[in-house]
């Protein structure tokens, strides 16, 4: 059997092989008036500018000017129309409730949100393979470095893969205000991340490096990000808790070992897989427990790893608690040892504080305001309330010079905002902020693992009935495990 | 039809904060079998329905479809039905045959196969005319075609259908009749809500009535409408003034007046043979009663709901706000 018989046997062709999906959305997609229209200026734009470029061609301040022109249009195509378009990807299928017919087909979740990326990066795809010809024309007329230009055109495909998958990430969650700071989160750290260009530059002399680290960025931020997306559409039996906490969990790991490998000084390359795992907790810990006896079933029948696993990764905020006690610790630690630092009690402060400021709105909401839905937004809400706050006393207590924090000092999460915002030099609020931040956050712990039994009881419960061999779906299954 | 039970419903519970949309919902129905599921709007018909189809998850209780547990297996459920909700989506800049063949593959059809499938289904509900429209373009009834259409993509055992006749017009009406039958032909198992009883009486093998989330009644529509009232409805007319012929029916044993007509009255009577009938009918002539229209009124399904809900609240409930989900 040749490669041709082995793929296009069974009848099959070429787009039986690409998802339902991608052919759906590309179909869709090269008839909107926003690609259609976009395509034809950009060709328009380009020949414009071609001629510009023979007319100018002595002119070296008109040409520049046409350089930049041309940059600006190209990526305001790539950068700013196709992620546009994926914001409201999987919104304007939830509202057209076209989303619960597809979710009732063979397709999952995840393939739906990457069928959904797929088609917006095939179109940008196809705009860049668009400007193509015009920049080997422009190498002949204008002289440019067209392997330069061919680097830029990359770097600005890569950009906006991970715009498109950031806007289709943030398209699926409800609340407005929460799908901005998401976005705005994922710009900051795409920022840093490629401000490492400059700032591990010194160490990141090898191409490798810059590709290896970008090429890690965006696919596990990417891929983080359609699980989350997954997450929202999802019925409940797909579990995606686990794969966001090992995507996140992976992403740190894939970045120590960079770090390991290259010879620069890849701090800040870990700092943002540790942010982002700091967020899947922030994410997972919004969310309601449900315990489902067929999820739970599967996993122990893994032996004691998938037992493991069910402890701490399944959906719902008592296995993410347990799974942010374990990792976020440990993201600290493996920060501070790529970072070299001494041990100090002082970095005790920012673990507290990370900690603090996730459990307390999480208490919060799961105690105090059951009903609450938009937990994600109360987490971020006191976040804010926080960072007011500690402008504030910062500002207030580098003017007076009092210590204002001796009872904010156990209002979990202060210190992260206070003791950076505060520069006066005279006072040390590290160890009152430590012991009451520790106090505050055993008392958290506390209630949270009390409010958690409950569902820790009903999971071991579970984890001990469950058979060692795979019960048939056709089994029905006893009332009683139905919660 | 065949003794197989197609969706076995127990104990189901469902609830949005304070609103009890579902409660103790528990039903069978058997392969072949086309039931009504019948309701004012709100009373938990659309909840039910998705939880059947998977989309939602039950606070409590038990979905098997087809001798498959649908909480634990939705994948296992999904592959054996077809849903048709009331507001089906258009996508902009989809022909028909692109939106049948996007489902197709999505179900997993492939190469010739999937052409051929997606004309046949084209051909059943009679789309093949205008499979090159864009979808946003198309009429109510062809709308609820293609949704139809969509739902027997992949060849459903059963088939869960929310209000598919609503805001159709006669005709549509009479097309989307004839299409379940033949469907029910087929062997399929068909799960229809409406709020509007005629239009199910004559598609339905078996009426499931629900309200306040609960079932309230179960049976066939013959059973409904014979119920178990021991009287007769008639609607008496005279040539004469009314008020003569309602001085008699006070006279009458048995004889209840109901409602004032044009030209006379309705009654119930409570008869227990035919016989009686015909000698109330001679009495009158006889006591010269002008009688000019003397028969039995048929009882609605309407007036059956009605009846039923009666029994099961008492007095006959305000119609809830309709809440979404």
């Amino acid at each position: 059997m040749n490669f041709i018989t082995l793929f296009f046997s069974d009848d099959r062709k070429l787009d039986d092989w690409l998802s339902p999906i991608l052919v759906k959305e590309l179909r869709q997609g090269m008839r909107a008036r926003v690609f259609v229209i976009s395509f034809l200026l950009l060709q328009l734009f380009l020949i414009v500018l071609v001629l510009g470029n023979v007319a100018a061609q002595d002119d070296r301040s008109t040409l520049e000017f046409q350089n930049n022109f041309f940059w600006v249009i190209l990526g305001f195509a790539l950068l700013g129309l196709m992620p546009l378009r994926g914001l409201v990807a999987i919104s304007l299928e939830v509202k057209n409730h076209t989303m619960e017919t597809i979710m009732l087909t063979r397709l999952t979740a995840w393939r739906v949100v990457f069928g959904k990326w797929s088609a917006l990066f095939a179109q940008s795809l196809l705009l860049v393979s668009a400007v193509l010809p015009y920049v080997v024309l422009r190498y002949f007329i204008g002289g440019d470095d067209v392997v330069s230009d061919f680097e830029w055109i990359l770097f600005m495909l890569w950009m906006s893969g991970l715009l498109i998958a950031a806007c289709i990430g943030v398209s699926a969650l409800g609340n407005f205000v929460i799908r901005i700071v998401i976005l705005v989160c994922i710009a900051i750290l795409t920022l840093t991340a490629i401000g490492n260009y400059e700032s591990i530059g010194a160490g990141l002399d090898n191409a490798w490096e810059i590709v290896a680290w970008l090429a890690v960025f965006g696919f596990f931020i990417s891929a983080i990000l359609f699980e989350l997306t997954a997450t929202g559409i999802a019925p409940a039996s797909e579990n995606h808790a686990l794969r966001l906490r090992l995507l996140a969990l992976a992403f740190l790991l894939v970045a120590w070992g960079l770090a390991r490998l290259a010879q620069s000084d890849f701090t800040p390359g870990i700092c943002i897989p540790a942010i982002v795992l700091v967020a899947v907790c922030y994410f997972d810990l919004a969310e309601k427990p449900r315990l489902l006896p067929r999820m739970v079933r599967s996993m122990a029948q893994r032996g004691w790893p998938g037992k493991i696993a069910a402890i701490f990764l399944l959906p719902g905020w008592p296995s993410a608690l347990l799974f942010s006690i374990v990792v976020v610790p440990f993201a600290v630690w493996l920060y501070c040892a790529t970072a070299k630092l001494d041990p100090d009690p002082g970095w005790l402060l920012p673990l507290f504080s990370t900690f603090g400021s996730i459990f307390t709105p999480i208490v919060i909401c799961h105690f105090f305001w059951p009903r609450n839905k938009q937990v994600l937004l109360m987490v971020f809400i006191y976040n804010l309330i926080l960072f007011g706050l500690g402008s504030i006393l910062g500002g207030f207590a580098d003017l007076t010079h009092t210590p204002m924090n001796k009872v904010l000092a156990f209002l979990p999460g202060l210190p992260v905002f206070f003791t950076g915002l505060a520069s006066d030099s005279t006072k040390d609020y590290t160890p009152l902020c430590l012991v009451g931040n520790a106090i505050t956050l055993v008392i958290l712990l506390f209630a949270l693992l009390v409010g958690s039994r409950r569902y820790f009881r009903e999971l071991l419960a579970l984890l001990r009935s469950a058979p060692d061999v795979k019960p048939s779906p056709d089994q029905p299954v006893p009332e009683a495990e139905i919660k | 039809m065949s003794q197989e039970l197609v969706l076995d419903v127990r104990h189901l519970r469902r609830s949005f904060g304070k609103v009890h949309a579902v409660q103790d919902v528990s039903f069978t129905v058997r392969k072949g079998q086309v039931v009504g599921f019948i309701g004012a709007n709100g009373a938990g018909k659309t909840t039910t329905l998705r939880l059947l189809a998977t989309l939602d998850s039950p606070d409590a209780g038990t979905i098997e479809v087809l001798g498959c547990d649908a909480t634990n297996y939705p994948e296992k459920v999904r592959a054996r039905l077809g849903w048709m909700p009331d507001n089906y989506g258009t996508y902009d800049n989809v022909t028909v045959a692109e939106y049948l063949d996007f489902y197709a593959r999505a179900y997993g059809y492939v190469g010739a196969g999937r052409t051929r499938h997606v004309d046949e289904i084209m051909a059943f509900t009679e789309l093949t005319s205008i499979q090159d429209r864009l979808m946003h373009t198309l009429s109510k009834g062809m709308g609820q075609r293609l949704c139809l259409g969509r739902a027997l993509i992949n060849d459903p055992e059963l088939l869960l259908m929310d209000e598919p006749a609503a805001g159709l017009d006669p005709k549509a009406r009479i097309e989307f009749k004839n299409l379940v039958r033949i469907l029910s032909q087929q062997g399929k198992t068909i799960l229809i809500s409406s709020h509007i009883l005629s239009e199910l009486g004559e598609m339905c093998d078996t009426m499931l009535f629900i309200d306040k989330g609960r079932v309230v009644h179960h049976g066939s529509s013959e059973t409904l409408l014979r119920g178990d009232a021991d009287y007769l409805r008639l609607e008496i007319e005279t040539l004469g003034p009314v008020d003569r012929l309602l001085a008699w029916a006070v006279l009458q044993p048995g004889l209840t007046f109901v409602e004032s007509t044009n030209r006379g009255a309705r009654f119930d009577f409570a008869a227990k043979e035919q016989g009686d009938l015909a000698q109330l009918l001679r009495r009158a002539v006889q006591d010269g009663i002008p009688v000019c229209d003397f028969h039995r009124l048929e009882r609605r399904l309407e007036d059956a709901f009605v009846e039923v809900l009666k029994k099961s609240n008492g007095p006959v409930p305000a119609i809830p706000p309709p809440f979404k989900p």
